[in-house]
């Protein structure tokens, strides 16, 4: 970070003006980056929270009134204090700035501030005159400068509005605006806003991983709002109802044909995009359906696949076509999809499974099966090995979950979990770990499989050995340790390794040059989603390796913005909604310990479940949605957080 | 439910839980000021008046959308809060125009009693804002003052929650953000926005004199135009003009909703083309001629007809009151052969006997749609008549999350909402009900008491026989929705029905309907709700019970020699050639209305009445409820007073007071009271039993398609022989609702087929005559139907039927 003058971020106030590099005092609580694109530093932040100060060329007071001016164009006139109060305020800094202003104007602000900030509806107005109200308290001479008659001086700024839950978003969907359209009674008009930022609101809204609710600020008097779940309830509601999708083409001058590799999330996201800005997008898929993951990965009782099918169908009416059954590599390769198209998109997701490092794995054994084959079979209908009657999961994470979870639903009654770590330390949605321990899976922590243990080919045991938690390894957890001599066996018929997969690079056949990183993934520009092979794109799990599905869905319409930018021979780069959403994951919009002030009590609705006595036996949908009534009362609870960020360049 | 306990402004109180701040506050009457809270609304919190203190607590929070928990201390004044609402108001008072002195809702309006109890004498903030000019609204009958509106933003929620349209919305940014018009097709005109404007920005735009509320009499009666029965305030300047019709959320049923008619409908009280006078017609001459002599010509005239054994009709309206329903019944009593005649014949005499037959009560309460968690809609269009019916639906839907089924051939108002749509064809209700009560039987769902009804023995056999001979669902819906129908109805814990005279079309959709809803355990587990197009259908079925004729017998009949019309038009519904044939052979013809109609034009004796708002008296709503008139007009001798004098000319009962007559009907038991003194017809307590007739299989349309007629029983008093309501005749709006034109409906399907466009012209023939006529498409429609919503020319859609006809077998040609 460059030296920093002055900072009142988040209460900690820093002044540093007038002293040396020694005397100066590092912020402990903010963090910036240098520049906000190559080539342009940050001369201040101006934000919700404060100012800081970083070149002292900038005015504060046209700062001041441009941000001001900012809030009063983001102000949604939804209530009175915000949307007229700013104005008032607004008028007074400019006239300040242009020299016209007197004394009494800053008694009227500060005043008038402190009203709209406590009385407002939402964090626009609760958040945009906070820096004005620090500026004048410890910039005076620079407003008393003005009062005096001086002009201020212009400078060069960009701004851009946030909110917690939005900056953690990976697809960035609007999410304070589609809950108050559910809280306002307009479904069908939240379902298009959602649509905005992704073609997948109804799978989203069933396996969403919400990184937004850990960073609800509803949290810090009561309860998360239950995002994911109102996502869910308006895209089932335009299903209920059976109202007609509504999703429109904003052409580009662009006639140019793209290939996409791979029905998954990330795929469908590209199509998506590239087919309402009017491209002719065919996807080649090698399974039998759309979904990837989403369909063969996660079982029905979670994810029904007629919601896949339903969000895949969305792009049929944009001119996307799907090839099913088609294996690039195989049956076509990406040298000949060169020649036909003009771009192409790789998104094959990372299929295979990644072996434990276990004596035997490698041995062909029947009933030992990988995760994701195991899944794939249960999801196709079949009993993926009618013989056994027991299970063992080994893995922590959601494909661990769901495997288990299914094997009752296939009609094996002995499910069992191994996990290296304890429970704190799984992976796994929490949701989904509760739940599976309510239809009877047994959790076996701290031990780690050794040996597979068969007889006549087919496994009938597992040799384990005990585990403890020793140092924090790079992800944070306790790095778990064998205790010697500890080893002890589970008797079982089904070995099921889940933890973690890889992509099968089977695609590349017949292609040269590119390139792959360590880890085994697709190598690309994290800005521009580019490969090293010129007009070949990537995004989704092949890419980042095992991920989460929305973060697919928001790299797949960043791919999408930049193979348009290359098709029609614009420089490829980030839009400058990009850069600020970069700049906003670094300040970090969410503040664990932000005491609101207000008073809470209201907990967050969750869903009604099936019995589970019921539900394991069976794939039928365990979660029932919202109701209408349900639905708008939970959105109610919304604080509406959106806030806006300035910087000056 | 959970209790809690908070103290306000120091005052301890324990309440349930769930309830805001605000509500807690009403309910302890705890004065919070608010601009933008509104009782049928959800909370808005766009003023932020509301805003209180509470203890521990760094902020203020607004009181209408913060839930109050337990053990809150909450202070509602204090100089803190006191400044800030000042403040606030002074921002929505720099732009706000101070023209009370010419301001519709001076002296009623929420801003100036804020700003009068927030003592603001200055405004000294401004702030700048392009100019807000007065636009153009949705509909002409409101007028919208752009400057004057405060963003209170309770006009867009209430079309959208309360009305369930989409018309209003707000646009733009900051301190131009405006409320705004965003589809005004959409637009019915019910003024729910005008009603819910807390200061003079909406204002009603149908009036020509100005009035306000200190200058008029303001008197609360019963609106006249359908059955729902809404209550609402007549606003009569110096006794000769009704200026305004005002509504107020206290009130019962409605709650300070209307729909165009009653909001709008009032200006046929002023219109020139009143009956105020009395006047005979000698040898193709008429004289006027007073009270007392028209009192003594009728009298004679009865007497006569009497002595020579011949038949005298009364033709009396479904809208006249119970107190005059029930002096013609006497007067008619009085006479050898007396016959009495009503429109009510045609739905709600035919709802009346059904009941009967079925052990159903006919009182039921509106409300109880918010405890079922499904409701169906049978055959009833609840947008030209009933509207505030389908904002009770609404209500359902926001706050229990009721799932709703239309039964409709037509795209309803309700469709929009509604998780099933069974399109099926007109007359075919039958078919449908029975296949549902099949499958409720066969698969065990039906609500376990039903199994004790008398009757279900018989039901089930003769169902076995019916599914055999009709094999299916030949109503007309598809296997899917029927299915997905099914499905909702088999898994409700409570259902509602709701139905019209779609269902009472044919003979059998009725039995069927009531058989399927006893089986889901109504009326005891949810209520059967059926409406009425007329405001006392109800009231005349109940009176005229056992004795009602259908309109046109009394034409028809050569017997019947005298014909006394009151309050009605057998040319609002009956096919003209008969009515113009029949008329000329009675001897003694007696118009008694308020308005001109075509009956007056060969009467020998036409005698004013007076409309609604010159009456008092009662109605029973269709949901079996009394609601009362009271007279806001004192205009004369009206039609108690000459059915009265005339009663006692003839020998019969002597009634002083309107009272009187009211006493004597609840002297011959018809009504009973109910909780909360309400009124009510008398219920004789007997249990359900089913209809175990043999249902017949539903034939097919003999002719291709079914014309439907819509809306034929309005009231004539707005639009009968000319327009009388000019607010009705100026709006031109969503499609399927009353309008300022006859249209003609085809679905885009049968458009296609047929070869024609939009406004294209189409041969239509049915058994008995054929029209030609442009239509317009309209999707969603179900192919083989066509709507015929019916305004002025009435004698086209009528001639295609010899006798009243609510649905038609047809073919359709290129014309």
């Amino acid at each position: 970070m460059p030296a920093l003058l002055f900072s009142s971020w988040q209460g900690e106030l820093i002044d540093n003006r007038g002293k040396s590099k020694e005397e100066s005092v590092v912020p402990k609580r903010l963090k910036l980056p240098e520049e906000f694109a190559a080539g342009e530093p940050i001369k201040a932040f101006i934000g919700w929270d404060g100012i800081t100060l970083f070149d002292d060329n900038v005015d504060i007071v046209d700062m001041c009134a441009r941000y001001v001016e900012a809030v009063q164009k983001e102000s949604c006139g939804r209530c009175v204090p915000c949307r007229i109060g700013t104005k008032v305020i607004l008028d007074r800094l400019m006239a300040i700035s242009a020299g016209e202003g007197n004394k009494e104007d800053l008694t009227l602000i500060r005043s008038l501030a402190s009203e709209i900030k406590e009385g407002s509806k939402c964090q626009i107005g609760q958040t945009g005159l906070v820096p004005v109200l620090h500026a004048i308290e410890h910039f005076r001479d620079a407003f008393d400068q003005c009062i005096a008659g001086q002009k201020a001086r212009a400078g060069t700024y960009r701004s851009s509005v946030t909110a917690p839950c939005f900056s953690v978003c990976p697809t960035k969907l609007k999410i304070p605006k589609y809950i108050e359209e559910i809280a306002e009674g307009r479904f069908t008009g939240s379902l298009a806003t959602i649509r905005e930022d992704t073609c997948l609101a109804g799978i989203l809204g069933r396996v969403c991983v919400r990184p937004c609710e850990s960073n609800c600020r509803r949290a810090n008097i009561d309860e998360p709002i239950s995002i994911k779940y109102l996502k869910r309830f308006v895209a089932d509601y335009e299903l209920d109802k059976e109202k007609q999708p509504n999703i429109k083409k904003t052409p580009v001058d662009g006639n140019k044909k793209i290939a996409v590799i791979g029905a998954g999330p990330a795929g469908l996201s590209v199509a998506y995009y590239l087919g309402q800005m009017g491209y002719k997008v065919t996807i080649l898929e090698r399974l039998g359906e759309p979904g990837g993951m989403a369909a063969v990965g996660i079982p029905d009782y979670r994810l029904p696949r007629p919601i896949v099918g339903g969000e895949s169908d969305l792009l049929s009416g944009l001119g996307v076509e799907i090839k099913y059954g088609v294996n690039v590599g195989k049956d076509i390769t990406v040298a000949q999809l060169q020649k036909e198209y003009d771009a192409i998109f790789i998104g094959v997701g990372a299929h295979g499974s990644s072996p434990m490092g276990v004596d035997g794995e490698d041995k062909g054994y029947r009933g030992f099966i990988a995760g994701v084959k195991y899944l794939l079979d249960v999801n196709n209908g079949k009993d993926p090995y009618p013989e056994g009657k027991k299970v063992v999961v080994v893995g922590g994470g959601n494909v661990a979950m769901d495997c288990v979870r299914s094997s009752f639903r296939v009609g094996k009654p002995d499910v069992n979990l191994v996990y290296r770590r304890t429970k704190k330390e799984m992976p796994a949605d929490p949701v989904e770990i509760h739940d599976a321990e309510e239809e009877g899976v047994k959790f076996h922590y701290l031990c780690n499989p050794t040996r597979i243990i068969e007889k006549n080919g087919k496994v009938v045991a597992v040799e384990l050995i005990r585990m403890e938690l020793g140092e924090p390894d790079a992800s944070g957890r306790r790095r778990p340790v064998p205790v010697p001599n500890s080893e002890f066996i589970i008797e079982t018929d089904i070995l099921i390794p889940a933890i973690g997969q890889v992509v099968d690079f089977g695609f590349l056949e017949g292609i040269e040059g590119l390139q792959l990183t360590k880890w085994k993934t697709v190598q690309v520009n994290q800005e521009t989603f580019e490969t090293t092979v010129k007009g070949l794109f990537s995004a989704g799990d092949c890419e980042t390796g095992p991920d989460v599905l929305v973060r697919a869905c928001g790299n797949g319409k960043r791919a999408a913005w930049k193979i348009d930018q290359y098709l029609r021979g614009l420089e490829v780069a980030p839009r400058v909604e990009e850069r600020f959403n970069n700049f906003f994951s670094t300040v970090k919009v969410y503040q664990k310990d932000e005491n609101l002030g207000i008073v809470g009590g209201d907990k967050r609705l969750h869903l009604r479940m099936l019995e589970p006595e019921t539900r394991k036996w069976t794939f039928d949908e365990a979660e029932e949605g919202f109701k209408v009534n349900e639905a708008m009362k939970e959105a109610s609870r919304c604080l509406r957080c959106f806030r806006i960020g300035m910087v000056a360049l | 439910m959970q209790r809690i306990k908070l103290t306000i402004n120091g005052r301890a109180i324990e309440t349930a839980a769930g309830k805001t701040i605000l509500q807690v506050a009403r309910e302890n009457n705890i004065h919070i000021p608010t601009l933008c809270f509104h009782e049928n609304l959800f909370p808005i919190g766009s003023c932020r008046l509301c805003i209180v203190e509470v203890d521990g607590y760094a902020n203020p929070v607004a009181s209408c959308v913060t839930t109050a928990v337990d053990g809150l201390s909450i202070t509602t004044h204090s100089e803190m809060l006191f400044r800030m609402r000042q403040d606030y108001l002074k921002f929505l008072l720099i732009h706000h125009p101070l023209e009370c002195p010419i301001c519709d809702a001076g002296g009623e309006c929420r801003l100036q009693d804020l700003v009068f109890e927030h003592r603001l004498e200055k405004v000294d903030i401004r702030a700048t804002r392009g100019p807000k000019k007065q636009l153009f609204f949705s509909t002409p009958l409101i007028r919208y003052f752009q400057d004057r509106c405060v963003l209170c933003l309770r006009c867009v929620h209430a079309c959208r929650e309360v009305s369930g349209r989409g018309v209003l919305d707000l646009a733009d940014n900051g301190i131009e953000a405006k409320m705004t018009v965003t589809h005004p097709e959409d637009c019915t005109s019910c003024g729910e926005c005008l009603s819910v404007c807390p200061v003079g920005s909406l204002t009603e735009n149908l009036s020509p004199v100005k009035s306000r509320f200190w200058q008029v009499e303001r008197t609360r009666t019963t609106c006249p135009h359908c059955g729902f029965g809404c209550s609402f305030d007549l606003d009569v300047f110096e006794n000769r003009y009704v200026t305004n019709v005002v509504t107020d959320t206290q009130h019962v049923p409605n709650h300070g909703s209307l729909c165009i008619m009653g909001r709008f409908g009032y200006d046929f009280v002023n219109h020139e083309a009143r009956v105020r006078t009395a006047s005979v017609r000698t040898n193709g001459t008429s004289r006027a001629c007073a009270f007392d002599e028209s009192v003594e010509l009728v009298a004679d005239s009865l007497r006569r007809l009497d002595d020579a054994q011949k038949g005298v009709g009364f033709l009396v309206s479904s809208r006249a009151t119970n107190e005059e329903i029930y002096l013609i019944k006497e007067i008619a009593g009085l006479l050898k052969k007396g016959f009495v005649a009503s429109p009510a014949y045609y739905h709600t005499a035919k709802v009346f006997k059904l009941y009967k037959d079925t052990g159903i009560a006919y009182p039921y309460v509106y409300d109880d749609l918010r405890k079922c968690d499904l409701i169906i809609i049978a055959g009833a269009n609840l947008l030209s008549n009933n509207h505030v019916l389908a904002n009770k639906v609404r209500e359902a839907f926001k706050l229990n999350g009721a799932r709703i089924i239309v039964v409709d051939p037509s795209p309803t108002a309700l469709t929009r909402i509604a998780d099933a749509h069974l399109a099926l064809l007109p007359g075919m209700d039958s078919a449908l009900f029975n296949a549902l009560s099949v499958r409720l039987l066969e698969e065990q769902k039906y609500a376990s008491e039903a199994g004790l009804f008398e009757g279900f023995a018989g039901l089930t056999a003769m169902l076995e026989r019916w599914k055999l001979e009709s094999r299916g669902t030949d109503s007309g819906v598809s296997e899917k929705a029927f299915e997905k129908a099914y499905r909702l109805i088999r898994d409700a814990a409570t259902t509602a029905v709701i139905f019209g005279s779609g269902v009472t079309a044919s003979a059998d959709g009725l039995p069927a309907l009531l058989n399927f809803s006893l089986l889901k355990g109504i009326p005891v587990r949810g209520p059967i709700m059926a409406i009425a197009r007329e405001s006392n259908a109800v009231g005349a079925s109940a009176i005229l019970d056992g004795a009602l004729l259908a309109p046109e017998e009394l034409l028809k009949n050569e017997d019947i020699k005298g014909l006394f019309v009151y309050q009605d038009d057998p040319f609002h519904y009956l096919n003209h050639a008969l009515v113009k044939e029949k008329l000329p052979s009675k001897e003694f013809l007696l118009a008694a209305d308020a308005m001109t109609t075509s009956v007056m034009d060969s009467a020998h004796l036409t005698v004013p009445i007076g409309t609604f708002a010159e009456k008092s008296g009662t109605f029973v709503a269709q949901d079996g409820y009394a609601r009362t008139l009271t007279k806001a007009m004192e205009t004369g001798p009206g039609g108690f007073e000459f059915l009265r004098a005339l009663l006692e000319k003839l020998g019969g009962t002597v009634y002083k007071e309107i009272q009187d007559v009211t006493k004597s009907m609840r002297g011959k038991k018809l009504f009973e009271f109910a909780d909360e003194g309400s009124e009510r017809l008398s219920t004789d307590g007997s249990r359900p039993r089913f209809n175990t007739h043999e249902f017949k299989k539903a034939h097919a349309p003999e002719r291709g398609f079914k014309l439907i007629l819509r809306d034929i029983f309005c009231n004539h008093h707005l639009l009968g022989k000319d327009v009388y309501s000019k607010g009705l005749g100026m709006v031109y709006s969503a499609p399927g609702y009353p309008v300022s034109e006859d249209k003609l409906y085809i679905a885009p399907g049968d458009a296609q087929r047929l070869g024609v466009e939009e406004q294209g012209q189409v041969l239509i023939e049915s058994a008995e005559g054929s029209i030609k006529k442009a239509v317009s498409v309209r999707k969603g429609l179900r192919e083989g139907v066509l709507e015929y919503v019916v305004f002025k020319e009435r004698t086209e859609a009528l001639g295609l039927s010899k006798h009243m006809q609510k649905v038609l077998d047809v073919t359709v040609k290129k014309g």
